[in-house]
């Protein structure tokens, strides 16, 4: 081990088992160099999966209680607009107010839901790590059922009819 | 930014290794080039992901460029792996952060690596087909080697993010998710008998 250098062998065999995959590491020097902007760079690095968990949680457990966005939305005291947004932009923050009335009618804990939609910061790593899983998880293999697909049809039809309009102006 | 020594990388798929450099004493120059070279790739992989509905890396947002300051303490080290006139990846380290947690070394110095990314084109999550394999080995064995020339042994610690963890379980002992790091990422500290193990080949 003269040095700590590996031999050519040695390093294929190491660079075979690393095989690509991601080694990013991330350390503590930010923290005691400008405490509060590290704590910005710690919450940026995981805002998009978990705000990809956040509008999709929101829009699977929507579903699963059998409500419509319409149904929802009024019933939470919010925009039909909003929850469309929520649903479908993951860069979207809604007010913490929005995601107490929402958490309180798709009966989901509040604390967690508010962390998910950025108003709120957790050091809790396992959150994260289990809102990456299910983003990738739910984004990944999604398919739409029957109902779905009928409304995707609808919508397609009235573009190409609106397309056939501007034509003719 | 200085030559350090002649170090190698390995093309997928074929036996022979390319030549590339390890260089060191790298400028606030050197980090905003290898930042601005690593952009456009990095855009167009995280373009792919998104298109995919797949999470994006942690560290997308990561600015090396951001991190020149630390350039100026003499704790900070910052090396680099040049291959084809380019950044292939990039580390930072610290000789005053570490101290060993692990039994047998609890209390003793540790290099401490603050950062570590290879460029975009080389791993899988954003790049079909990593141009070169082995930058991750290729630092960390920098690492090991500053480490013992600093008299630490070769002993190195870490925080790994949580989609990198499989690689730095396989050298190094998983200390489970530490509390007092700001993300609560998982701590990872090589010993010395791991150190032999990962360079000269030997089976953990």
């Amino acid at each position: 081990m003269k040095g700590f250098r590996m031999s050519d062998e040695v390093f294929r065999k190491r660079a075979e088992e690393e095989n690509g995959s991601m080694i990013s590491a991330i350390g503590l020097a930010p923290l005691f160099a400008r405490p509060k902007d590290s704590r910005q760079r710690a919450v940026e690095a995981t805002r998009e999966p978990v705000r990809l968990a956040f509008s999709t949680l929101i829009s699977y457990r929507r579903r699963a209680l059998r409500l419509s966005i319409e149904t929802l939305a009024e019933r939470a005291k919010v925009e039909v607009d909003e929850l469309v947004q929520i649903e479908a932009d993951p860069d979207y923050v809604p007010e913490a107010r929005t995601v107490h009335q929402l958490a309180n009618q798709l009966e989901l804990p509040i604390p967690q839901l508010l962390v998910l939609s950025g108003n709120a910061t957790s050091a809790n790593a396992e959150l994260t790590e289990a809102a990456v899983r299910f983003a990738a998880r739910s984004r990944a293999v999604e398919k739409l059922n029957r109902e779905q697909s009928d409304a995707l049809k609808e919508f397609v039809k009235v573009l190409l009819e609106q397309k056939l309009e501007t034509k003719k102006k | 930014m200085r030559v350090r020594r002649k170090s190698s990388l390995k093309v997928p798929a074929r036996e022979e290794l390319v030549e590339a450099d390890l260089v060191d004493e790298l400028s606030n120059d050197d980090l905003i080039n290898a930042h601005l070279d690593w952009g456009p790739a990095r855009l167009e992989g995280l373009k792919r992901l998104r298109e995919a509905g797949r999470p994006w890396p942690e560290h997308w947002h990561w600015d090396w460029s951001k991190k020149a300051d630390l350039l100026d303490l003499l704790a900070y080290h910052c090396f680099g792996i040049v291959h084809g006139g380019r950044m292939q990846g990039l580390m930072m380290v610290s000789t005053i952060a570490g101290k060993g947690r692990l039994p047998g070394q609890v209390g003793k110095p540790v290099l401490y690596i603050e950062y570590l990314e290879s460029a975009p084109w080389n791993y899988r999550e954003l790049a079909e087909k990593p141009e070169f394999l082995g930058v991750g080995v290729r630092l960390l064995e920098a690492a090991v080697e500053f480490s013992g020339e600093e008299g630490f042994g070769g002993r190195v610690s870490l925080h790994s993010l949580s989609q990198s963890t499989e690689f730095y379980r396989k050298h190094m002992t998983d200390l489970g998710l530490d509390s007092g790091h700001p993300q609560g990422l998982r701590y990872f500290e090589m010993n010395m008998e791991q150190v032999r193990t990962f360079v000269e080949g030997r089976k953990p």
